[in-house]
């Protein structure tokens, strides 16, 4: 998956190895899921059932996936590629928030375009939001040598919080009684591609910026700097990379794509900026990145997965009564037992290629 | 020609067992769903509607479903996932998600949606609401009955029309009809759970020499009650019946049961009398009431308790009604 | 003379998908004796005592100790079994006075109380019996690294070890600093300590040991005594091939100066000297070596040169331009190149692979770049080139360079830095931790460029290395150069002065 031809072909079954092993321990999650289910009280095998045909055996409800999967994919991708520059951005909440309030203001207060303007316009304000939220805690880094793991997180709070404000006391219409801003203008929505689902232009977007990451990262000089910045600080310095240029286009990158996340949910789905935006699209892209290895096109397959998994989550609710408490829990135990199933397929890489001396 | 007829045949069955099919399918039980922002297990509000559906699920022959700690983010979604899995009516307990509700149920428009204190309906969409008054105006009618300084409070959360026509209008009349010599004093805290400003508002209604305070401000109710307590003044309770917090302080609560708007709202639904459009649901339907704290009843005077009763009775049988309560205060001269 | 058997191996096998790494190894270890494990790097040395130590499993084979056979799972067991190992980095906790470190990981007599009198005392004896001296209540981080070496032999001997594998332990020391190991390991033979050594240098293994086993490619290709053996054989044996250990060097007469370096002075953040107004000139054609002992300014005067570091004095000038407002990068584009002494820090990112590492420097210029993109199938070309002529040992140049032993990741460094034609070529420790075919061939290497006409700064801690490859010698101590000898000329004695300083010798002085 990871090569482009000039990355690394390993030998084939460490590499077998590597990718069965997430996989491996998402259906230990999903057996240790079945077997809260069943402690509570529900036959796990219809529960898993129910949800299986409930998404698939409906297409609008299917669609309802993409909603999810639209904004994790950017949350993982902005997570894989500050990873791989040696940014550890874990802000994307925060990012993500901004980069909503910044689309929601274009789509709101600029009325009177055309959509093919209005809709990049808006997608350029996200993204500039974003960045800026992630370029903060940047130049803290830089400047400071503060360390961005607890900037971008504590960032974080700060921009749901802030948002929240924004919303109440400026945004908000002044005869609503609800705390959420008015609808933006049609002209920003995204087109559905299948009437009557949640199939919109922001699926083809996200596919393609996937694509375009990767493409960035593995085959454009640009992206060969940041991994080797991420790869090795020191080797590129004595290379001649320009490590801060090379950082700063690392966060506004990931702050960008953050920022896209929440975007798309305002573009998207809510046509609105309200506070509860994010049901934390932001951790689940993080753990959604590490399980695909921070590869971009396995980020898709990821993202998917916890996109279905956050729908079937509902489902099983609504359809066996699995309470809420216990998916969470079963999402819980896959972010566990997958990024756990790193550490250890690193472990048996190591063992079986060894050390040679 | 025999050709035909064998065709002709095949189609009549097929006519007939699809018919048969359908009925059968008609005779299906009533799929419900109700869909929470909180989870079932928070007390009070979402507990409330959760009892009301259980309720209706004794009752009634339905088939019940819910999803609990639904976000503002989630709500859609959980709506059209309702839908798509063939609910005919969909209740969501939670008046801020109106607007989603009525985009989905756009979508859907053979199906039910109801929102429970919606202030905005649709075809399809129902808003089920309480009276705003009735309860209200019975616990005025408490506060004129307890009165002795003639001073009794409302503290109100926030300043609308609805907190004007409606809260105030309904607590005038009802401490007026009791005791014509009351002078109610109105206060707007202007917040849900502000419980410092409530305090500092609710001793102002104490200085003034206010001898009966009724708040109906979420969070702030407790810290009232707390005043009241202190100051050895009496409380009315509001939306539960609060006299387990101050047993020696709350004389009545004007309660007001969510259930019984879920209940009521699957019940219209099984009538076929529920419709796009406001349903309110006032005493008659167990949405509001008063209840006396019981270890208070020796305090009442004589005669006070059927004093109230002889008042409620009237507002279920519609002899008074909101409008009448405005024009006569009107005609009286009294700012409400 | 028959002597007692304190280690037997038999038949050890160790498999690594793959690679074998010990094929059938069957060792005898004589009790009181220094015996050499000699060989390449890639070997099977290491993987065969981490066998012993109880690191890895082995596949096949048994081990005997002390007549009788053990089953080893961790290092815990060998280490109750009285097998202590030196490892090549040392597992010291910095901020530990060594007392705290010997103790470190051993259970209390008496828990929970510590007894630290008793257990200071006990050590002490144990120091004094094996005639270590070593202050205990010095923190472990103000150390010389020679030093903390005995601080991890004197733990390994309290925790009751009587034989010891010390894992290529010259590596991180000075030539002095190995000649007092050299001296503490004879004295534990005397005390009837058993020592294995793992080395790849011939010269240390001659000195030191009494017996040699040899392995090449996991196998044991032969086990001598030293003194009925000579250096011919034994690398013969270790590489299988024939090697030269005369350099023959060209004579080249220097050209025009293509590095000027006049009174440079760098300062570190707490105002501490680094570099003491150095100035040194290098000539197109010519090996400038630069001797002195680890951590004496070398880094630094590299990194000023190449404008990785800031100095706080004194001009640099490369092929006659002042290089004080340039980039590293503009710099490498005009002729510099620069090995770095640690390559896997600071030459190779090594989970890239072959073909990425070789474009480190010029991924950004076409034609290793195309329109807005890498242009793969000229950078895969051009590794495939490189790889051939540099005779890189690998399947494919999409290994990732963690893969390559030592020796061939230097390759790919070389390859990388020497394939541009630069005309000034800064090198730091270009053989370390290299086996001696590797060595040779990147000695050739540079003498190869020499020849063509590049100035070549040779920054070496190998003092035989420097004295064989030089044109001239500058020796630099603390940051200062100490003075410039001529190879031809100087003998080992008087460079070795000037690499210890003045200063050094008083406090040894001072010490004894």
């Amino acid at each position: 998956m990871e090569d482009g031809s000039i990355r690394i072909k390993q030998e084939r079954y460490n590499k077998v190895f590597i990718t069965i092993i997430p996989f491996g321990a998402f259906f230990i999650a999903l057996f240790l899921g079945a077997v809260l289910i069943f402690l509570a009280g529900i036959n796990p095998w219809e529960a898993y059932n129910y949800m299986l045909y409930s998404i698939f055996g409906n297409l609008r409800l299917f669609s309802e996936v993409f909603t999810h999967f639209v904004p994790l994919i950017f949350c993982a991708l902005s997570f894989a590629v500050a990873f791989k520059g040696g940014f550890f951005n874990v802000g994307q909440e925060g990012q993500l928030y901004f980069g909503a309030l910044t689309g929601a203001l274009v789509g709101i207060y600029i009325q009177g375009l055309p959509a093919f303007i209005h809709i990049p316009l808006a997608l350029l304000a996200g993204f500039i939001g974003g960045a800026f939220w992630c370029w903060i805690a940047g130049i803290l880094k830089i400047k400071l040598g503060a360390d961005e793991i607890l900037n971008t997180i504590m960032l974080s709070y700060l921009s749901i919080l802030l948002i929240n404000f924004i919303v109440m006391y400026f945004l908000k219409p002044a005869n609503s009684y609800i705390s959420q801003s008015e609808k933006i203008a049609r002209s920003a929505y995204f087109p559905k591609i299948i009437p009557n689902t949640q199939i919109n232009l922001g699926v083809i977007l996200a596919l393609l910026i996937a694509i375009i990451v990767y493409i960035f990262l593995f085959r454009s000089p640009a992206g060969y700097e940041v991994r080797a910045i991420g790869e090795n600080l020191e080797a590129a310095n004595h290379a001649g990379i320009n490590i801060i240029k090379g950082t700063m286009t690392v966060i506004i990158i990931s702050g960008g794509l953050s920022g896209l996340a929440g975007t798309s949910i305002v573009m998207g789905t809510q046509y609105r900026l309200i506070p509860a935006l994010s049901p934390g699209y932001g951790f689940e892209g993080i753990g959604a990145a590490v399980m695909a290895r921070n590869n971009p096109l396995g980020i898709i397959l990821t993202t998917f997965l916890f996109a279905f998994l956050r729908v079937g989550a509902g489902a099983m609710q609504r359809g066996v009564g699995v309470p809420l408490p216990i998916s969470w829990a079963i999402e819980g135990i896959i972010m566990i037992l997958v990024t756990a199933s790193e550490y250890l397929s690193n472990k048996i890489s190591a063992n079986l290629i060894g050390g040679r001396a | 020609m025999g050709k035909n007829k064998l065709f002709s045949g095949v189609f009549i069955l097929a006519f007939v067992l699809l018919i048969g099919f359908s009925t059968f399918a008609l005779a299906e039980p009533l799929k419900v769903a109700v869909i929470f922002p909180q989870p079932i297990t928070s007390e009070g509000w979402t507990k409330s509607g959760y009892d009301g559906l259980m309720k209706a699920k004794e009752d009634f022959d339905i088939e019940i479903s819910y999803q609990e700690n639904v976000s503002a983010g989630e709500i859609k979604e959980a709506l059209r996932g309702y839908a798509a899995e063939g609910y005919d009516l969909i209740i969501v307990h939670e008046m801020d998600y109106i607007e989603p509700t009525i985009e989905v149920a756009e979508e859907y428009p053979d199906i039910m949606f109801a929102v429970i204190y919606g202030y905005e309906s649709a075809d399809n969409v129902a808003v089920v609401s309480g009276t705003n008054w009735e309860a209200n105006c019975l616990a005025g009618a408490v506060a004129g009955l307890m009165t002795k300084t003639n001073k009794v409070g409302f503290m109100i959360s926030h300043d609308s029309p609805i907190a004007h026509e409606f809260l105030n209008a309904a607590f005038i009349y009802g401490a007026r009809k009791i005791n014509p010599e009351v002078e109610v004093i109105t206060t707007f805290v202007g917040s849900w759970d502000d419980t410092v400003k409530g305090k500092e508002l609710a001793k102002a209604l104490v200085k003034e020499g206010v001898d009966v305070i009724y708040s109906q401000c979420g969070v702030i109710n407790r810290a009232v009650l707390q005043v009241c307590e202190e100051s050895g003044i009496w409380a009315i309770g509001a939306v539960e019946d609060m006299s387990y917090l101050a047993p020696q302080t709350v004389i009545a609560s004007a309660i007001a049961p969510t259930e019984y708007l879920v209940y009521g709202a699957i019940k219209d639904m099984i009538n076929g009398t529920l419709k796009g459009g406001n349903v309110i649901k006032g005493i008659k339907d167990g949405a509001e009431d008063i209840v006396f704290n019981p270890s208070l009843k020796d305090k009442l005077p004589e005669n006070g308790e059927e004093k109230i009763m002889e008042l409620r009775q009237e507002i279920i049988e519609g002899n008074i009604t909101i409008e009448q309560i405005r024009e006569e205060l009107t005609k009286q001269n009294v700012k409400f | 003379m028959v002597q007692e058997i304190i280690l037997s191996l038999k038949e050890i096998t160790k498999i690594f998908p793959g690679v074998i790494a010990n094929d059938h190894i069957s060792l005898d270890i004589f009790k009181g004796e220094i015996h050499s494990l000699l060989g390449e790097n890639g070997a099977g040395k290491t993987t065969l005592m981490n066998i012993l130590y109880g690191l890895y499993k082995p596949d096949k084979g048994e081990i005997i100790f002390k007549g009788e056979e053990v089953k080893i799972h961790s290092p815990r067991d060998a280490i109750n079994l009285g097998i202590g190992m030196i490892h090549q980095r040392f597992m010291l906790i910095p901020r530990f006075t060594v007392f705290e470190n010997i103790i470190l990981g051993q259970p209390s007599e008496k828990p929970p109380l510590l007894e630290k009198e008793k257990l200071h005392e006990k050590i002490l004896r144990v120091a004094e019996r094996f005639n270590i001296k070593l202050d205990l209540d010095v923190p472990v981080e103000n150390l010389s690294v020679g030093t903390q070496q005995k601080v991890e032999i004197l733990k390994a001997l309290y925790q009751g070890a009587d034989l010891l594998i010390l894992d290529e332990p010259t590596s991180v020391l000075t030539p002095q600093e190995a000649q007092n190991l050299f001296k503490d390991l004879l004295a534990l033979k005397e005390q009837g300590c058993t020592i294995i050594f793992i080395s790849h240098k011939l010269k240390e293994v001659m000195q030191i040991s009494d017996r040699i086993t040899v392995l090449r490619d996991g196998k044991v290709v032969g086990t001598k005594k030293k003194l009925e053996t000579n250096f011919q054989e034994l690398s013969k044996l270790m590489v299988g091939r024939e090697i030269s250990f005369t350099i023959k060097k060209k004579d080249v007469q220097p050209g025009r100066e293509v590095l000027c370096l006049e009174d440079i002075s760098m300062k570190n953040k707490k105002g501490l000297r680094l570099l003491k107004n150095i100035s040194l000139s290098a000539r197109s054609g010519e090996i400038l070596g630069i001797a002195g002992v680890d951590g004496n300014g070398q880094r630094e005067l590299a990194d000023a040169i190449c404008r990785l570091q800031k100095i706080d004095s004194g001009n640099i000038k490369m092929l006659g331009q002042e290089v004080s407002s340039s980039s590293p990068r503009r710099l490498y584009e005009q002729g510099l190149s620069y090995i770095p002494a640690d390559r896997k820090r600071y030459g190779l990112i090594l989970n890239f692979t072959i073909a990425e590492n070789l474009i480190l420097k010029d991924y950004y210029l076409p034609p290793f770049k195309r329109g807005l993109f890498l242009n793969v199938p000229y950078i895969n070309d051009y590794s495939k080139k490189i790889i051939v002529a540099y005779d890189i040992k690998t399947p494919s140049h999409l290994v990732q360079a963690s893969k390559l032993s030592g020796g061939n990741q230097q390759k790919v460094v070389l390859g990388r830095e020497l394939s541009k034609c630069p005309k000034l070529l800064i090198v730091m420790e270009p053989t370390q931790g290299l086996d001696v075919g590797a060595c040779e061939f990147v000695h050739n290497k540079l003498l190869d460029e020499r020849d063509k006409g590049v100035a070549i700064l040779l920054f070496s801690t190998d003092l035989d290395e420097i004295m064989s490859l030089s044109d001239r010698i500058a020796v630099i101590y603390e940051g200062e150069i100490m003075g410039e000898v001529d190879p031809r000329k100087a003998d080992v004695g008087e460079i070795g002065l000037m690499m210890a300083g003045v200063k050094y010798l008083e406090k040894e002085v001072v010490d004894g």
